[in-house]
């Protein structure tokens, strides 16, 4: 399995997306590993540190758990969108205004 | 007592009166203190975190949403809610709204308050549930549903929530319609759902198909019909909290699905299946992985994540009439 290991800072937060060359969009079929519970379908997302299942929905979007109600083109998308949106990643941004924790 | 039943009322109705709507504020802040509220944030978050797949599923199924059991889970879920709020759910339906969502009454400042603050990081300032009432800290949990700073509450349930309630409401109202972050699965956000969008659901049938999941048929599943543009169009339009997976964090949340289970009820009333109740779900044993396996957890005769025994199977909430409440 080939990976490769892609990582951007977005509002000071790191994220790191590491995809298996299978699960990039030009790849087609269904795979994965593992089964039943908590496993990822070849792409590992980290967040300032902490790891993030990404879901793949039939239509090449990618969702999470913590946005469940939407799914976004890339997983890179769905990353930003989870520091905007929930907030113990929201409070570490660097570029907000006025945040409590501040 | 136990004859009594909840009757379930449009919220408009509600707002008229202001006994009844000062009742149900106080049900849901003394829900809140007494630290059980909390408990179904945490619920809902878990069963978002716990996925129903096989191995190279590309699929967000889970034990609550995305698959046939989305609508008997939601009906159980707010159900106990109701029991332990000790008065009847009134129902948001939104699409009254739909030309003007931000006149809506239910955002007047004595009752849900309004949209989140852009300059304060969109906390909900006014009202019960707002920032400046501190009435309402809110809870938020991780990737795996667990409260964000504990690690321990799949070892131990009882562990108490008051601890971890530290956060403030938010909302971020979709007011835009081109921006980038205006756009949600498959395009541009139309805004709430209007009737039309009601409509079609309420015309679809059969309840579901397979695969079972978020790619079901929008022409064969009433299911993923209802699923998909209504139910998640409106967590997507409030925003927010109601984006997360702790969205029953905003008290929105109840009034939405209670109309949600309100449109279900009319599609099983509807005179081509009202009496026939094997058509208001998939026969035990049929909602199957395409490899013919059965997908435990949502099939008719299974118990629900995280209640078990301790609470009614989906066969059990398919007439809502045994859960003691009805729409009026
Ligand atoms: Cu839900």
């Amino acid at each position: 399995m080939i990976m490769t290991r892609q990582r951007e800072l977005y509002k000071g937060i790191e994220i790191i997306i590491e995809t298996d060359e299978m699960d990039k969009p030009e790849a087609s079929g269904s795979h994965g590993h593992g089964g039943g519970g908590h496993h990822h379908v070849g792409s590992e997302l980290t967040i300032d540190g902490e790891k993030i299942h990404v879901m793949k929905t039939k239509d090449k979007l990618y969702g999470s758990h913590y946005l469940p109600y939407t799914a976004y083109p890339s997983i890179s998308d769905l990353a930003k969108n989870i520091i905007d949106i929930i907030p113990h990643f929201r409070h570490k941004t660097k570029t907000d205004q006025n945040r409590r924790s501040e | 007592m136990s004859d009594e039943i909840f009757v379930r009322k449009n919220v408009r109705k509600i707002l008229k009166d202001e006994k009844e709507k000062s009742e149900l504020i106080k049900a849901f802040i003394r829900l809140k203190e007494t630290g059980k509220y909390d408990r179904y944030v945490i619920w809902h978050a878990q069963t978002m975190g716990t996925m129903v797949q096989i191995t190279g599923e590309d699929t967000r199924r889970n034990a609550a949403h995305w698959g046939p059991i989305f609508l008997p889970w939601h009906r159980e879920f707010l159900h106990k809610f109701e029991l332990d709020l000790g008065v009847a759910l009134p129902y948001w339906d939104w699409t009254e709204d739909v030309l003007n969502p931000m006149a809506s009454p239910i955002w007047r400042d004595d009752f849900m308050g309004g949209n989140g603050n852009p300059a304060n990081d969109y906390v909900v300032f006014k009202g019960p549930f707002g920032s400046e009432q501190l009435k309402w800290p809110t809870i938020e949990a991780n990737d795996y549903g667990n409260p964000v700073g504990n690690t321990e509450l799949n070892a131990n349930p009882n562990i108490p929530l008051s601890d971890y309630t530290n956060g403030s409401l938010t909302r971020f109202f979709t007011l835009c319609y081109l921006e980038p972050r205006c756009a949600g699965t498959g395009g541009v956000n139309p805004g709430l759902p209007k009737s039309i969008d009601v409509d079609n659901a309420l015309a679809t049938s059969p309840y579901d198909s397979s695969p079972w999941d978020d790619s079901s048929s929008q022409s064969q599943s009433f299911r993923m019909r209802l699923e998909n543009r209504p139910h998640g169009g409106v967590h997507i339009w409030v925003g927010g909290h109601m984006l997360t997976n702790t969205s029953p964090n905003d008290p929105l949340f109840f009034l939405h699905h209670s109309n949600i289970d309100r449109i279900w009820v009319e599609w099983q009333n509807d005179i081509s299946r009202r009496t026939e109740p094997q058509k208001w779900y998939p026969p035990h044993g049929t909602i199957t992985f395409p490899d013919g396996s059965i997908i435990h957890g949502h099939n008719r005769n299974d118990h629900m994540t995280p209640w078990g025994t301790n609470g009614n199977n989906i066969e059990m909430v398919l007439n809502h009439h045994n859960l003691k409440y009805k729409y009026e």
